[in-house]
């Protein structure tokens, strides 16, 4: 066993994250970072969003390359981890390398699910998760005419603003009865897809595809979606085939306990992770989500500095379209009662639990105007706090009252 | 050159709190601290093209809207990730109702 060596699987925010509070909280030892992309670590959000209108040039990278070598963190990119030796600490690597540890995060993320349908070997299917994913999709988006997306959540949908903005017809298909039924109010849903539908976008609901070929999509209904370009964003899959293969638990994620262990040594972070939260009846939560991914990241690596804290943030993520920005904190409770604020542009609604007790909460508006009150709203939602609903309904009493 | 100029009201500012000021083509934030004093940074968070003015005032701190990167306004200190850089800050001083920061013009 190396001295207090540290090995970090998975380069994305997580583990970037990770890295960094490690060395902040005081260890010594090697770390190193293990990323199976070519590219100096960078940040997945703007894929989506300006990178595929144009706004946005060239990946942006998570740190500068100069941040690493002064933290003393080593980056291997372009290298897999190929299994995990339990018994002898050690981390098999594509290179043919192997790396010791003492302790071992695993931060390997989520993958797109495909879209397996009749045809679907025939045409090209995009999706939309990595640098290379977007290398495929920049020049196809620049030559097409019509694009069809399945899959009206949240990366659907601004990829069909991005779109949008680049002049393509749009069609979003989403086998349920409505976009983003996975996590965001119904109310404000209803406005996106308006503002979608404004902006040119055809939203088909309740139908399923059925095959696809070069003229498009057919419909589980029989109609066809012409598109010379498919997306298909429905969602991914935690990655925890290493996990599996080192008989670690998986059970809709890589399992940890509150100090996001998962076994002697070995801890995991970001979209592979499941985790009990302690906030939501320790109900087990995998978030998707950039913020999530950073916080867990950070308090993954100050636990295996050794400072042993319990995690307990408030889960928040946001979503750009168009002009609009949709901000959520928490986790949206089964039988809760919802609570809508309406003021000059900006929509949000609020759930509280049986007990009155605010357990998630969601706002839109144009540009970051939504932000501040989903802080505020975390901030009550950390402190367990059940806030008067008249006056999370009173556009007039200001919300930051509420945490005096 | 340096010149002050007006940015806002003192009234416009809640105790606590910042307002957007734009400006030959820059953009600021002015902010109210708990103990009534004025402060002016970029607009811009350090970060991200978020602009602070939607962020979150707590004591000294701002916190971007998008990306809750902190910063203490009175200084323009980077409180820690995934902000690096710190804000530039700007003089302010109070002449009656107004709120006036100095910018090289």
């Amino acid at each position: 066993m190396a001295s207090d060596a540290a090995v970090i699987i998975g380069a994305g925010f997580a583990g970037v994250s990770a890295a960094f509070a490690m060395r902040e909280a005081g260890h010594a030892g090697p770390i190193t970072i293990v990323g199976d992309e070519a590219h100096l670590p960078y940040e997945r959000p703007p894929l989506s969003k300006g990178l595929l209108t144009g706004s946005h040039t060239g990946l942006m990278p998570i740190r500068k390359a100069a941040d690493y070598a002064v933290a003393g963190i080593a980056l291997t990119t372009g290298a897999s981890a190929t299994g995990i030796d339990r018994d002898r600490w050690r981390v098999e690597l594509s290179t043919g390398h192997a790396l010791a540890y003492d302790r071992l995060l695993l931060a390997t993320g989520a993958a797109p699910r495909r879209l397996d349908l009749p045809g679907s070997d025939a045409v090209t299917i995009h999706t939309l998760r990595n640098a290379a994913d977007l290398a495929r999709l920049q020049p196809a988006f620049a030559g097409a005419r019509r694009l069809a997306i399945v899959g009206g959540g949240l990366i659907g949908l601004e990829l069909a603003a991005a779109a949008r903005q680049r002049g393509l017809a749009v069609t979003v298909i989403e086998a349920g009865p409505r976009v983003l039924g996975r996590g965001v109010p119904e109310a404000l849903a209803s406005v996106l897809a308006e503002t979608h539908r404004s902006n040119g976008v055809t939203i088909l609901t309740g139908v399923a595809p059925a095959s696809v070929s070069a003229a498009g999509v057919a419909l589980s209904d029989g109609r066809l979606v012409e598109a010379d370009t498919i997306i298909a964003a429905i969602g991914v899959t935690p990655r925890t085939a290493l996990a599996e293969q080192a008989g670690l638990a998986v059970a809709g994620g890589i399992v940890t306990d509150n100090m996001l262990q998962v076994a002697e040594g070995i801890f995991a972070a970001g979209d592979c992770a499941i985790s009990a939260h302690p906030l939501f009846d320790d109900a087990m939560v995998r978030l998707e989500s950039w913020q999530s991914a950073g916080d867990y990241g950070v308090a993954a690596g100050r636990n295996m500095a050794g400072q042993g804290q319990p995690i307990g943030v408030v889960p928040w993520m946001w979503s750009d379209q168009y002009d609009l920005g949709l901000y959520t904190a928490g986790v949206p409770a089964a039988g809760a009662t919802t609570v809508d604020r309406i003021e000059d542009g900006l929509v949000t609604q609020f759930q509280l639990d049986p007990s009155g007790r605010l357990v998630g909460a969601a706002s839109l508006g144009s540009g970051t105007s939504a932000s501040r009150g989903i802080k505020i709203a975390s901030r009550l939602i950390a402190a367990r706090a059940a806030p008067d609903p008249g006056h999370l309904a009173d556009p007039s009493r200001p919300l930051k009252a509420l945490l005096q | 050159m340096a010149e002050w100029i007006r940015a806002c009201g003192v009234d416009d500012i809640d105790t606590e709190d910042v307002v957007r000021f734009d400006h030959g083509g820059r953009t600021f934030a002015i902010y109210r601290s708990p103990d009534d004093k004025f402060y002016a940074t970029d607009g811009h968070c350090t970060h991200e093209q978020a602009h602070l003015a939607d962020g979150f005032v707590m004591d000294s701190i701002i916190e971007c809207p998008k990306h809750n990167g902190r910063f203490d306004y009175r200084t323009g200190a980077a409180k820690g990730a995934p902000v690096c850089v710190n804000l530039a800050t700007y003089p302010v001083r109070v002449d009656g109702d107004h709120v006036l920061i100095e910018l090289t013009v």
